[in-house]
């Protein structure tokens, strides 16, 4: 049972794709028949029924992702978001975000998702350039996705994301400017900006390995990085999280609970729990995940962290700190009855005379410069 | 029962397939189950089965009923193969009778089989030649055979042919051992005089001997005495290996067992020494071994600065198990306190570094190797430098002066080019060359062991497909041109790398140096000057640029635990480096100065 008042999330995965992009290490599957889509959907609701229990604090967002989430139906999301309302409380009015895949919807499924209850979508746009969709390996191109953002407004949205990648093999500083630029012309409330970073297991790092391709050098990355602060800065966006920015008051809640480390409902195959400092993660495969749904069982799980109390402390720094704002010195002591810096003081000293960390008007923070050098100061929080 | 005891050895070469031998030989006798047979097993430590090599001797007691119907018990001393390890031959040696002398039907006789094969000549050892391998595709027993008849003196017809894969000719082998090695001799009535020729550290038996019963017999619950120190100790275990440790009641003259006292201080148990009776001594100890001398010496510090006591009391049971470790505690300001060892090779300096780590559990930074330098100085004084941050100040410097070796090379005709080659590009001076056979030839060279202790047994090697072996015998102290190179971090003098180079070859050494401290110091927040200097001249430099990208650029409740586990993994990395001023540097940082020279 999660006693904290604190409000929680609820995170709905969709691991299905029409085709797995190249630097995709999430789990998902190729959608073969459509038809599952619907026996998914029953499954996600029966699980938000079967764990009710589990939760007794609010919920303060809701948050559809993947895989493809938009491959489902307007009708399929509906099912699911009265299965939440349902079955949990929620807490003032919560943000129901989607991510969009631009080659997957059209104008109606806009106004139909907007008219269930989404209200804020994450469009999966990554560039604004053919050639490096294609090294991607996304199956939209920069039309579709221009054409989607355009109707995003018309479709009643008043709040959306746009996703970029940076990084990518032989873009240049200025490629990469004009794909903000473009974006920021559509006027979105948020900005996700990503290097691209690869797992092991993707095809591109396959290439890279192969040496096909050849990921930029470090100083170029830096510089798209901070470039990419002081441009989106200079057009009204807060740079609020080491890769994230919005307009003032449309930071992302979903994700904002993540970092702040607080707790989470995931719900889906291959989908991550944060209970009373567990981690438990749904087992994959679908298949399995389905046929124990479906027959009112719970799914598979497996735990992937028990935490305790020194541990649940470092998390909250480690994500914490990902929030330009950083650590609430006051709040902090409120949550985990430590002075952070009592606890943590020659970390914290280092850091500071590194110029990595500031501590200031009761907050505690990385400075412009350790965002992209942030890893230095996390790994030293490694409880 | 002495007519019945057989006591040998076997000499072969690495890869020669002794320790194979050894298995058929433990097999056949039944000293081993099926299930017990695992291979190479009397090479006890990981360290031996991962490299393919014997280090430690290890006596092993067979039980072999020969055809004439008499079971003979026969005592199998193992011997180690590598150079660096000849003493411990020497050792195996000289508590036998025999040696099966095993060489490779395709590989022929290699140099440093031939200089072990002259030891146990020199301590009249009886021969029994044996060919291996003879299964192979490219073996020629008979060429081989003869090669041993014309540089060996031993009779072709007698040469055994066998394939210890197999299992092929090894009741021939073992008949041989029989007939021809001579039973010990040695009065059992006589005053007790027994050879210990290893030891160990058991945590549970305190000191554990080797030993070889020379007169006399020893018997549970005896009083012996040290010979070299006059200490008594009551037995409180004999017994053989057979392979397993089995206690018996006695040893008689002519046998090999194990004898475990109450030895509280390993150095009461000297490897070399004589035992004797405590009630009836014997007048004289047996003849024990020459000390060995290290000729290499590195520093060896923990990471931990706390581990100090640890590694010093690591050091000291290892010392028991292996007489030829050298140390003294000394300082370095870039590593703390620490211990300069000596070593008789630079396998021996890894095998040992690495059985610190293993068996004792700890993490080590060691230096980069170094031999003794003899210095001259001015007021005419004389100095021994083992380690090159004691280098004296160049203006009180008369002359220096460098260990060298007489070093022995065997290789095929076609090949005696490129190894003349390679001796002149490591310093070398010709001293002859000799027809072995119509087509293997020994190149003998005067070198420097420094030139021999960094890679020189790697590039012969590879120039020579691997046909070439080598051995070395130091010589004595020659007149060098040497200088002193220092590296330095951002300003600051890392004594720990410096290096003593030949003043032709500094420069060259200097660049291979810093470019190769820039490879392994990572990038860190602040950039990083590194200089090579001789005195205060500057010959060489490089940059570490400073960390522009390190950073999770997605952090979302999915991943959470995949991406702490990066942070872990770099945490952890954080604990393999030294910091040293402001300076991040890789722990084996300071073992990579002797390893510039194979970038070439």
């Amino acid at each position: 049972m999660i006693n904290s008042s604190a409000p929680i999330g609820i995170y709905i995965h969709i691991p299905f794709c029409l085709s797995k992009c190249y630097y995709c290490d999430f789990y998902s599957l190729p959608l073969l028949d459509p038809l599952i889509l619907e026996k998914y959907t029953y499954s996600i609701v029966n699980e938000l029924k079967l764990r009710k229990a589990e939760i007794d604090s609010p919920f303060a967002s809701i948050y559809l992702g993947g895989g493809t989430p938009s491959l489902l139906r307007p009708k399929q999301v509906e099912k699911i978001l009265e299965s939440v309302f349902a079955h949990y409380r929620p807490y003032g009015e919560p943000e129901i975000s989607m991510e969009v895949n631009p080659a997957t919807v059209n104008l109606q499924d806009l106004r139909d998702l907007r008219s269930v209850g989404v209200n804020r979508l994450s469009i999966g746009v990554q560039s604004f350039s053919d050639a490096e969709l294609k090294t991607l390996g996304r199956i939209h191109g920069s039309l579709e996705a221009s054409a989607i953002l355009s109707d995003v407004n018309k479709a009643g949205f008043d709040n959306f994301n746009i996703d970029l990648i940076y990084g990518l093999p032989h873009q240049t500083l200025s490629g990469w400017q004009d794909n903000l630029r473009l974006a920021v012309g559509f006027n979105p409330q948020h900005i996700s900006a990503y290097l691209l970073q690869l797992d092991e297991s993707t095809p591109l790092a396959r290439q890279i390995k192969e040496g096909t391709i050849s990921l930029l050098d470090d100083e170029l990355e830096a510089s798209m990085y901070y470039g990419t602060l002081d441009y989106l800065e200079a057009q009204g966006y807060l740079h609020y999280e080491i890769s994230n920015f919005a307009r003032p008051n449309y930071e992302c809640c979903h994700n904002q609970l993540y970092w702040q480390c607080r707790e989470y409902l995931g719900v889906g195959a291959g989908a991550v729990s944060f209970n009373r400092g567990r981690r438990t993660l749904n087992e994959p495969p679908v298949k399995s995940y389905i046929e124990e749904l479906l027959a009112d069982r719970p799914a598979s799980i497996k735990v992937l962290e028990d935490m305790d109390y020194h541990q649940k402390i470092a998390d909250a720094i480690i994500m914490g700190l990902r929030l330009t704002k950083g650590i609430n010195r006051e709040e902090f002591h409120q949550r985990f009855g430590i002075d952070i810096l009592d606890d943590y003081q020659d970390i914290i000293e280092t850091c500071r005379m590194q110029g990595l960390l500031e501590f200031k008007n009761d907050y505690i923070y990385l400075t412009k410069k350790a965002y992209f050098l942030s890893n230095q100061v996390l790994n030293k929080f490694i409880a | 029962m002495q007519d019945r005891i057989r006591n040998f050895s076997i000499i072969a070469h690495i890869d020669h397939g002794k320790s194979t031998l050894a298995d058929r030989l433990l097999q056949i006798t039944g000293a081993l189950t099926a299930r017990e047979m695992r291979e190479q097993f009397l090479d006890k430590m990981d360290l031996e089965r991962e490299k393919g090599i014997t280090i430690k001797l290890q006596p092993v007691r067979l039980n072999y009923t020969a055809r004439d119907g008499k079971t003979y018990i026969l005592n199998l001393i193992d011997t180690p193969g590598h150079v660096d390890f000849s003493y411990e031959v020497s050792r195996s040696l000289a508590a036998c009778e025999g040696a099966l002398l095993v060489v490779d039907a395709s590989q022929g006789i290699e140099a440093q089989t031939l200089a072990n094969v002259y030891m146990a000549m020199d301590l009249n050892l009886e021969i029994i030649g044996v060919v291996n391998k003879i299964d192979l595709p490219g073996a020629e027993p008979e060429v081989v055979k003869g090669e041993m008849e014309d540089v060996l003196g031993l009779d072709k017809q007698e040469i055994i042919p066998i394939s210890a894969k197999l299992g092929t000719g090894i009741e021939e082998v073992l008949e041989a051992i029989v007939a021809k090695i001579p039973a010990p001799k040695g009065d059992e009535k006589a005053e007790l005089q027994a050879l210990i020729f290893d030891s160990y550290f058991d945590s549970y038996k305190g000191a554990i001997s080797y030993i070889r019963v020379y007169s006399g017999e020893l018997r549970k619950g005896d009083m012996i005495r040290m010979m070299s120190t006059g200490k008594d100790f009551e037995i409180t275990e004999i017994g053989v290996l057979s392979p397993f440790m089995t206690t018996v009641e006695s040893l008689k003259a002519g046998e090999v067992g194990y004898m475990a006292a109450a030895i509280k201080n390993v150095a009461d148990t000297k490897v070399g020494d004589t035992v004797t009776g405590a009630a009836r001594p014997a007048a004289a100890p047996l003849e024990g071994y020459q000390e060995v001398k290290p000729v290499v010496y590195c520093g060896l510090y923990p990471l931990e600065n706390s581990d100090y006591e640890k590694l010093r009391d690591a050091l000291e049971k290892l010392k028991l198990n292996d007489s030829s470790l050298i140390y003294e505690p000394e300082s370095s300001d870039a590593l703390g306190l620490g211990f300069r060892c000596g070593f008789l090779g630079l396998l021996h300096l890894e095998i040992v570094r690495e059985r610190l780590e293993r068996e004792y559990d700890l993490t080590l930074m060691a230096t980069a190797p170094s031999v003794i330098y003899r210095i001259i100085l001015t007021d005419n004084s004389e100095i021994y430098v083992r380690n090159p941050s004691r280098w004296p100040d160049p203006q009180r410097i008369d002359k220096v002066m460098e260990p060298y070796v007489k070093a022995s090379i065997m290789v095929p005709n076609d090949y005696v080019g490129t190894v003349m080659e390679l001796c002149q590009e490591k310093r070398g001076s010709f001293i002859n060359m000799e027809y072995l056979t119509p087509h293997r030839v020994m190149i003998s060279y005067n070198l420097p062991l420094a030139e021999i202790l960094v890679d020189f047994f790697d590039g012969l090697k590879s120039r020579t497909k691997g046909y070439a072996s080598l051995d070395y015998d130091i010589r004595g102290y020659e007149v060098s041109e040497l200088v002193k190179l220092d590296i330095m971090l951002n300003g600051e003098t890392v004594d720990a790398l410096s290096s003593i180079s030949h003043k032709e070859k500094a420069y060259y050494r200097a660049r291979a140096l810093v470019e190769r401290l820039r490879k392994i110091i990572p990038r860190q927040l602040y950039e990083v000057a590194i200089q090579a200097s001789i005195g205060n001249r500057v010959i060489a430099r490089e940059s570490v640029k400073a960390m522009r990208k390190d950073v999770l650029a997605k952090c979302y409740g999915g991943d959470i635990t995949r991406k702490k586990k990066l942070l872990e993994k770099q945490k952890e990395g954080k604990k393999r480096m030294k910091q040293i001023g402001r300076v991040e540097v890789p722990r084996d940082a300071f073992m990579t100065v002797m390893e510039i020279d194979s970038d070439k």
